[in-house]
């Protein structure tokens, strides 16, 4: 029984992980990119906006977060109104939570490429006459490869170790909101230390791994200038 | 064909160039020290340089090249003109090939601006002609990364040729590669822009590679345009200024090979009869089968330099010596410099510069107008 529970917990957990990884990629290499561009005066406050997640207590951006999902808080209620559902104890609670968690972590390992990268090879090929989304699409995402896998690998691993924000918004409810380090939690508070430790050990296999292949595999951007 | 009109101030220096240069050649050279804003100058041709206060003109343009008018040259990619740095900035991710292709199949001048006037020359610039002038076949498939500085540069021109745009900048391209690949490739320019409709504006510091590329060249310090003219009458008034060692700059017509003695034989372009020998057999495209002869670029014309120091004078033609070039020429004027003297002719309508020792001047006792052989060995 316990058993299914954590299977259970597992998948969310990959699952969650998975879709964070997936959508800030989708909004994060566009943004990166755009904001290496921009050079204004907002460019600090963004920044500092974006690398916030990083050393803020997931306890504190978890309660901010679910005052605003709140079916009385007008995030919360939009939401309600137009899906019918409410954000907070929900998996797209805790997805939209995770977002903004681990956006540092995609961020800043594309930001960091894109600026190593510096404007050269873009302006030659803009040069050539390659038009912008090309020059995105065909040059950048390539040169950035190493970039997008760090940042991919980085955030992914951190989404697996969420506790407190998860914890806030989501509560802990089985198959819904209860990740691996929250079922984890659970089997400590009940005095279930053979289950505790299969997941302990689980979670840190997992994150072992995947920094693992991020040093064997991943080619340093350094590397190809 | 080119109309520029550039202002822009880059920390202390103020850069401000005015030009026409329509009708004034297809290969235009730009001549400067380091730091006098030739670079920058081309940036902003290129439409890099955001803040530049700068008008194309597009005179010109639109009638060759079936430029439309509405395209926005501080758009880099809508600017007419590509720039070929000195660093090649090939894409680290593909082969050679792979960045020849690139550009061949992204480049919006390739795939939109297909339509043209009927002044546009039949053809765009091939993959093959580039690998053929450039000498690329041995490299073709190599990654990047496995390539010289040289044969970085050899790429990174070709790929600017295959872009399609009408207008070539090239700083300082070949500064990676010997004297004798360096000319040969020099030499080729004015004969693509001849063919394939292209105008080059050629960045060196070298008065040598401006002598043999280009028609028209201007001269930039401290950021103006100092002196423009023809390059061949230019070069003979900066010469002497830049301190660079006297040279000749010659014009001359291919006239045959003697491939038994691997020699070529070429005359002043003005003078058929005046002969100058060459050492190697000009383009081995000329012994290549007629079928693809079409398609290489055998040179007709070229320009050379010759060092003054070279070229000896004798009042007479001399049969019995193993020197193959002797041209005839009238004595303009002698300059006496501190150990050495500096004689100029005229051979046909060019002009020829010998220097000598004081001592030879003294006994050959050389008079303005007078008749005389300057003879070299074959180059």
């Amino acid at each position: 029984m316990s058993w299914d529970i954590d299977l259970q917990a597992l998948w969310l957990t990959l699952k969650l992980a998975m879709l964070t990884v997936v959508i800030l990629l989708m909004v994060c290499l566009p943004a990166a990119w755009l904001l290496n561009k921009y050079q204004g005066r907002f460019k600090p406050v963004i920044e500092a906006l974006i690398t916030l997640p990083l050393v803020l207590p997931p306890t504190v951006l978890g309660f901010y977060l679910l005052m605003a999902f709140s079916p009385n808080a007008w995030l919360g209620n939009a939401w309600l109104q137009v899906t019918g559902e409410q954000l907070t104890f929900s998996f797209t609670g805790i997805l939209l939570g995770s977002l903004i968690y681990s956006l540092p972590f995609v961020m800043q390992p594309l930001m960091s490429g894109l600026s190593q990268l510096g404007e050269a090879f873009e302006q030659q090929a803009a040069s050539l006459g390659i038009v912008t989304w090309k020059r995105f699409a065909y040059l950048l995402l390539p040169l950035l490869k190493p970039s997008i896998i760090s940042a991919a690998t980085l955030g992914f691993a951190h989404t697996l170790g969420e506790f407190g924000l998860v914890l806030m918004i989501g509560g802990n409810i089985p198959g819904e909101t209860q990740v691996l380090s929250i079922a984890l939690y659970n089997h400590v508070e009940l005095l279930e230390y053979q289950q505790a430790h299969n997941l302990a050990a689980l979670l840190l296999l997992c994150s072992f791994l995947s920094l693992l292949l991020l040093y064997k595999f991943n080619r340093p951007l350094a590397d190809i200038r | 064909m080119l109309q520029v009109s550039v202002s822009h101030q880059i920390n202390e220096l103020k850069l401000e160039v005015e030009l026409d240069l329509h009708g004034k050649g297809s290969v235009i050279g730009v001549f400067g020290a380091s730091g006098h804003g030739k670079s920058t100058l081309l940036r902003i041709l290129a439409g890099l340089e955001k803040q530049a206060n700068y008008q194309l003109g597009s005179h010109g343009l639109s009638d060759v090249y079936g430029v439309s008018i509405g395209c926005n040259h501080s758009i880099a990619e809508q600017n007419p003109c590509v720039l070929n740095r000195q660093k090649a900035l090939l894409f680290p991710h593909l082969t050679v090939l792979q960045n020849l292709e690139f550009v061949i199949k992204h480049s919006y001048w390739r795939t939109e601006k297909q339509t043209v006037s009927e002044h546009k020359v039949s053809r765009d610039i091939s993959i093959h002609d580039v690998i053929q002038w450039f000498n690329l076949k041995p490299i073709i498939h190599k990654s990047v990364d496995a390539l010289s500085g040289g044969e970085q540069q050899r790429v990174a021109i070709a790929r600017s040729l295959l872009s399609g745009k009408p207008i070539v900048l090239l700083d300082e391209p070949f500064s990676a590669l010997d004297w004798q690949t360096r000319i040969s490739f020099l030499t080729l320019l004015p004969e693509i822009a001849r063919r394939f409709n292209i105008c080059f504006v050629l960045v060196s510091h070298s008065l040598k590679e401006l002598a043999i590329a280009t028609d028209y060249m201007l001269c930039i310090r401290q950021g103006h345009a100092e002196e423009h003219g023809n390059t061949a009458d230019l070069i003979n008034e900066l010469g002497q200024i830049a301190g660079q060692p006297v040279f000749s700059n010659l014009t001359l017509c291919f006239q045959r090979c003697l491939p038994e003695y691997r020699l070529s034989q070429w005359a002043l372009s003005d003078a058929p009869q005046q002969h100058i020998y060459f050492k190697q057999v000009v383009a081995e495209a000329i012994n290549k089968t007629p079928q693809i002869q079409n398609d290489d670029v055998i040179v007709q014309q070229k320009r050379i330099t010759l060092d003054a120091d070279q070229v000896s004078i004798s009042r007479h033609f001399n049969a019995d010596t193993s020197m193959l070039n002797q041209l005839k020429g009238k004595v303009l004027n002698i300059c006496e410099q501190e150990h050495m003297a500096l004689v100029s002719l005229s051979v046909g309508e060019q002009r020829l510069f010998a220097q000598i020792s004081k001592l030879s001047l003294h006994r050959l006792n050389l008079q303005p107008n007078e008749v005389v052989y300057a003879q070299f060995k074959a180059l």
